[in-house]
C-alpha cells in the first residue's frame, strides 16, 4: 500500500505543480533521512516524516507480530494499531539514545506481552470453555500460508518454541535486529540473547528436518 | 561454535527464502487509515494546543502591561517632588517632566531658588546666567525670572 500523502507528493513531480514540487523535494529528502531523524521531525509535528516511517516499518512490524502467535486477524490488527498509537503518543518523549527500530519493537514486544498476560487471565477465568473458538483462532493464519509448505513448517516449529526463543528468532529474522538491539528490546544480556538464539536455531532445525 | 553459526546462517537463509510467502500478510486497509489519521490528528492537536496556549499568555501579558502603566501613573501623581515639577513646567512634554525629577536643570534651578531664599541675589543671578548658557531653551517660570531681575 502506498501512503496517500506520499503518493500525492510524488505525483507533484509529474504534474509540475509548484507546491507539489516543493512537497516532493521535501518528501525525497525525507526518504533519505534516518529513522531517528524522521521520528524527531515527527515529534516536531512533521506529518510527512511519520508517513515515511510508517511505510518503512509497516510490513516488517505486522509480519513480526503475525508470527508471534496465532490470533484472529482483527485482534492482530488491533494490537498492531495499538503499537503505532503508543508510538504516536510517546513521540515527544523520544530521544535518540536507542535506535528507532529498537524503540518501535520494544513497544511491540511490550504490547504483545500485555496481550498474552490478559489472554492467560481470560482463559483461566473462562475455564477453557471455548476450546473450539481457540482452535478456530489457530486455524486462521494457517489458511493464509497454505501456498508455502516451508513457511508453514517454520510457523508450526516457531509455535513449538518457548516464547523467549521465538521472540529472539523473530526479532532477528523478521525485524532484522542485531543481537545487541534484541538485548535492548528484551532487556536481557547479550549472552542471554545468544544462548536463546542457539537453542531456537537447533530446535527449529530439529523440527524442520 | 562455528558449527552453530553455520547452522544459524543456513536456517536464516531458508527462513528468508520462505518469507516470499509472506506477501499476503499485510495489515488491513482500515488499520492503515486509522493509524495515519491518528498521526495526522496528533499533529493537528499539537498545533491547536500551541495556539490555545498563546491566547491566555498574550491576554496575561496585556493585563500586566496595563497594570504596570496604571501603577506607574499612580505613583507619579502621588510624588510631591514630581507634582511641583509639573506645576513649574506645565508646557513641557511628558517625557521631560518625568526626566526632570533627577535632571541637572532642575537641580540648578533649585540651587538658584535656594540662593534667592538665602538673600544671595548676586550668586543666584550669576548661577542663572550660567543656567541660561547651558539651557537656553529651558522654559523658566515667570515668577523666578521676576525674582532674578
Amino acid at each position: 500500500m502506498m501512503i496517500p500523502t506520499i503518493k500525492k507528493a510524488r505525483s507533484g513531480l509529474v504534474t509540475d505543480d509548484q507546491i507539489d514540487l516543493k512537497e516532493s523535494a521535501q518528501d525525497l529528502s525525507l526518504q533519505e533521512s534516518s529513522d531517528e531523524a524522521l521520528m524527531q521531525a515527527y515529534a516536531k509535528n512533521d506529518q510527512l516524516a511519520f508517513n515515511v516511517l510508517y511505510e518503512r516499518y509497516r510490513l516488517s512490524l505486522y509480519r513480526y507480530m503475525f508470527k508471534q502467535t496465532s490470533m484472529p486477524e482483527a485482534v492482530l490488527n488491533e494490537l498492531y494499531q495499538d503499537v503505532w498509537l503508543k508510538l504516536i503518543n510517546s513521540r515527544s518523549q523520544y530521544q535518540v539514545k536507542a535506535s528507532f527500530k529498537t524503540f518501535l519493537y520494544q513497544i511491540a514486544n511490550n504490547t504483545l506481552k500485555d496481550y498474552y498476560r490478559r489472554e492467560s487471565v481470560r482463559s483461566i477465568m473462562s475455564n477453557l470453555e471455548d476450546d473450539t473458538q481457540i482452535q478456530d483462532k489457530a486455524k486462521l493464519p494457517d489458511d493464509r500460508l497454505q501456498e508455502n509448505e516451508l513457511m508453514e513448517k517454520f510457523r508450526q516449529a516457531l509455535n513449538e518454541l518457548p516464547q523467549d526463543q521465538r521472540d529472539v528468532f523473530l526479532l532477528r529474522e523478521e525485524a532484522g535486529l542485531t543481537s545487541v538491539q534484541i538485548a535492548e528490546v528484551m532487556q536481557v544480556s547479550l549472552d542471554t540473547v545468544k544462548s536463546r538464539m542457539r537453542y531456537a536455531v537447533s530446535r527449529l532445525k530439529e523440527i524442520i528436518d | 561454535m562455528s558449527q552453530n553459526s553455520e547452522q544459524q546462517r543456513l536456517l536464516s537463509e531458508a527462513y528468508q527464502s520462505a518469507k516470499a510467502a509472506d506477501n499476503m500478510i499485510v495489515p488491513m486497509a482500515k488499520t492503515d487509515v486509522i493509524i495515519l489519521q491518528a498521526a495526522a490528528q496528533a499533529v493537528a492537536t499539537a498545533g491547536f494546543k500551541q495556539k490555545r496556549f498563546m491566547l491566555p499568555l498574550s491576554a496575561a501579558a496585556s493585563i500586566l502591561i496595563v497594570a504596570g502603566v496604571v501603577l506607574k501613573i499612580a505613583v507619579f501623581s502621588n510624588d510631591p517632588a514630581l507634582s511641583s515639577a509639573v506645576t513649574v513646567n506645565k508646557k513641557q512634554p511628558m517625557y521631560m517632566l518625568q526626566r526632570s525629577k533627577h535632571s541637572a536643570e532642575e537641580i540648578m534651578l533649585q540651587q538658584i531658588n535656594l540662593l534667592l531664599d538665602q538673600g544671595e541675589s548676586a550668586q543666584a543671578r550669576s548661577l542663572y546666567k550660567k543656567f541660561l548658557d547651558l539651557y537656553p531653551h529651558y522654559d523658566v517660570s515667570a515668577g523666578l525670572r521676576e525674582k532674578l531681575q
